[in-house]
């Protein structure tokens, strides 16, 4: 962007600020003014044009400094455009593009356009690539695509961060491009991010666009809108964008502020009336396309597990479903605590695989009536085989399900271990044991190229689940014969 | 007219004063009549307690509507500010607007300002539209345009 003076003598229009309220500001002049235009005070600050009436604009600023009355203002004739290019990948940037990690101006950008239309119809095809989190129960259960709107939701403390993060490390190994939006959150937090995909070498496929708590609300406002927008760049360019936006009902908060101090009528819970219409507007822009998709995860926060809230359905409606990070299976010690009976996905399993979708019928199944045979064991009731073999079987899926800490995890490996635990491979070992044979056998499949094959191939020559557990149960060597040192 | 005193009323500043005299009675209203009668005497140019004096006198005037009516009538006259490289004396001044109010073809308010770095000519602003007349950017636009050909000459 140029400078004030510049837009001075080239636009020719001038206004003046009549009156202040922190980040909403009244300008009267510039006649020429149309909503959403970049407006610059003398002080080479940025505002965004929202409205306006027939004697003042109502602008929206993009700093903390404090605006004087008395101030001036030029127009741009501009709307609001953000820098994009592969210069952004590995960076840490504010919701203007600028650079927040030290490491010097971005070069070779080009500025696009912030706020946009959602592309048509014709350029968008169904959702086909599945989407690997990394997560067993997610990529097992609850799976996505590629292209997908999976709101992610849960109370404070639950594991979503960690869920995202595996997620992202999973997906960047798979060269697709991660644009993570941290939105409102502590500088500290934003910090550890960076560093964190640092850590793991793959900040190199990531980029950061982040605005802190103590940011103005119209710069934490735009975060979203500029992390979209950079996923929309690599889309352009055919690849597979994994956009996360954490989170939208600080978001949504945000924008009840602004609106608020613009006088906006207020609705329910004093959110104004067009926080749909601004959240669906971002969302819509994700999704799978005809050149690239834009998987979207945007992340909501819940009070006591109320999954009720007004943005939090409003963003359930806009979605293809959602995970749910349960507060009570955190308090159970389930990592993740993701809740699979409370979580949707609507066009996850149309990327299976027969075999995929079979095992995950077969799981979901299979949980429900582990969870009914747990309530049923509240009531101290005695229980025959059948229901101790389910019981026993439920305990090992949860420890085959329990992902602590951030690691790899493949469907292939994780299909044959399930179709183990069906086939009783299992079925007399300690929970503990059980345990370091999973680690045992997830090591050897991303070390050992052989082993890896082998798998594959088992896998790939099984039709459907009963297949698996069949020939499980016949030859169980291609499991027992890498654990059985363990054992002894 | 009503309110002809306007039209004597050439610049921003001499509107503000009329508007703080205009606010200051509207405020006395309200501590009785003494009080009002007490501020016209005191805190307010004799011309212009002659001019509220005489609509007093008219019965059928509200003088709290009046006033408040006159000071919507100050806000409402548009402002043409203009910085100039020069102070200009009154009757400068008094030509500047003859000439801007017969162009107008309708009461404004001048806004001078005083700027001598712009070396010479105006700058105008009316109605939020700025037009910038002065030397200094014409001279920095030559210099911009023809900035090879300036240098070279300096070499010389």
């Amino acid at each position: 962007m140029k400078d004030f003076q510049y837009y001075l003598n080239n636009i020719g229009e001038i206004g003046y600020v009549a009156r202040s309220l922190n980040s909403i500001v009244y300008i009267s002049g510039l006649p020429k003014a149309h909503p959403n235009e970049i407006v610059i005070f003398e002080n080479q600050e940025m505002g965004l044009v929202l409205s306006m009436d027939e004697d003042y604009l109502e602008v929206l600023v993009f700093s903390n400094f404090e605006i004087r009355v008395g101030s001036k203002v030029v127009r741009t004739d501009e709307n609001i455009k953000v820098g994009v290019g592969e210069a952004l990948l590995g960076r840490l940037v504010d919701p203007l593009g600028y650079p927040l990690d030290g490491k010097g101006d971005i070069e070779n950008l080009n500025p696009v356009f912030v706020d946009i239309d959602p592309p048509k119809i014709s350029e968008r095809k169904n959702v086909e690539k599945p989407l690997l989190t990394g997560v067993k129960i997610v990529d097992m259960v609850l799976p996505l695509g590629k292209g997908q709107r999976e709101l992610i939701i849960g109370d404070r403390k639950t594991g979503k961060t960690e869920f995202l993060l595996q997620t992202v490390i999973t997906q960047t190994k798979k060269g697709t491009v991660c644009v993570y939006a941290v939105i409102g959150q502590k500088l500290m937090d934003t910090r550890k991010l960076y560093e964190f995909f640092v850590s793991k070498g793959i900040v190199g496929n990531t980029i950061i666009v982040a605005s802190n708590s103590s940011d103005s609300p119209g710069l934490i406002f735009l975060t979203p809108y500029t992390a979209m927008t950079i996923a929309e760049f690599f889309r352009d360019k055919g690849l597979d964008v994994l956009v996360i936006l954490d989170d939208m009902t600080t978001h949504a908060r945000n924008y009840r502020e602004i609106s608020l101090l613009s006088k906006k009528f207020p609705g329910r819970n004093s959110y104004p009336g067009d926080v749909f219409y601004i959240h669906a507007k971002l969302v819509e822009r994700a999704g799978n396309f005809n050149k690239g998709s834009i998987t979207c995860l945007p992340v909501a926060e819940s009070v006591l597990g109320d999954l009720s809230g007004y943005i939090q359905t409003n963003l359930m409606s806009m979605t293809d479903g959602h995970i749910f990070f349960d507060i009570d299976l955190v308090s159970q010690g389930k990592r993740p605590a993701i809740n699979p009976f409370l979580s949707v996905t609507r066009v996850g399993r149309q990327t299976q695989t027969l075999l995929q979708r079979d095992v995950g019928r077969e799981i979901s199944e299979f949980l429900v009536t582990y969870d009914r045979m747990k309530q049923f064991m509240h009531f101290g009731a005695e229980i025959g085989d059948a229901a101790k073999n389910i019981l026993n079987l439920g305990a090992k899926l949860d420890v085959f399900f329990n992902q602590a800490e951030v690691k790899d995890a493949s469907l292939d490996l994780n299909i044959l271990i399930l179709g183990g635990l069906w086939a009783g491979l299992w079925s007399e070992i300690e929970v503990d044991k059980l345990k370091m044979e999973l680690e045992q056998l997830e090591l050897l499949y991303s070390t050992d190229e052989n082993f890896k094959k082998e798998v594959d191939q088992f896998i790939g020559s099984c039709d459907n689940f009963s297949d698996i557990v069949t020939r499980l149960r016949r030859d169980n060597s291609i499991i027992l014969s890498r654990v059985r040192f363990i054992r002894k | 007219m009503e309110y002809e005193i306007i039209g004597n009323i050439k610049t921003l500043d001499s509107a503000e004063v009329l508007k703080q005299e205009l606010e200051v009675l509207l405020n006395s209203l309200y501590s009785g009549k003494e009080e009002f009668e007490s501020v016209l005497r005191t805190k307010v140019r004799s011309s212009f307690a002659d001019f509220i004096r005489r609509k007093i006198s008219q019965e059928d005037v509200r003088i709290d509507l009046f006033l408040k009516d006159f000071i919507k009538k100050l806000d409402s006259v548009p402002v043409v500010k203009l910085i100039l490289a020069f102070e200009p004396s009154e009757e400068t001044v008094n030509r500047i607007y003859s000439y801007i109010v017969s162009a107008c073809k309708r009461e404004v308010f001048l806004d001078l300002g005083y700027s001598p770095d712009i070396i010479g000519g105006a700058i105008i602003i009316y109605r939020g539209k700025y037009k910038d007349l002065s030397f200094k950017y014409v001279f920095e636009r030559e210099f911009e345009e023809e900035k090879k050909k300036i240098l070279e000459f300096m070499k010389i």
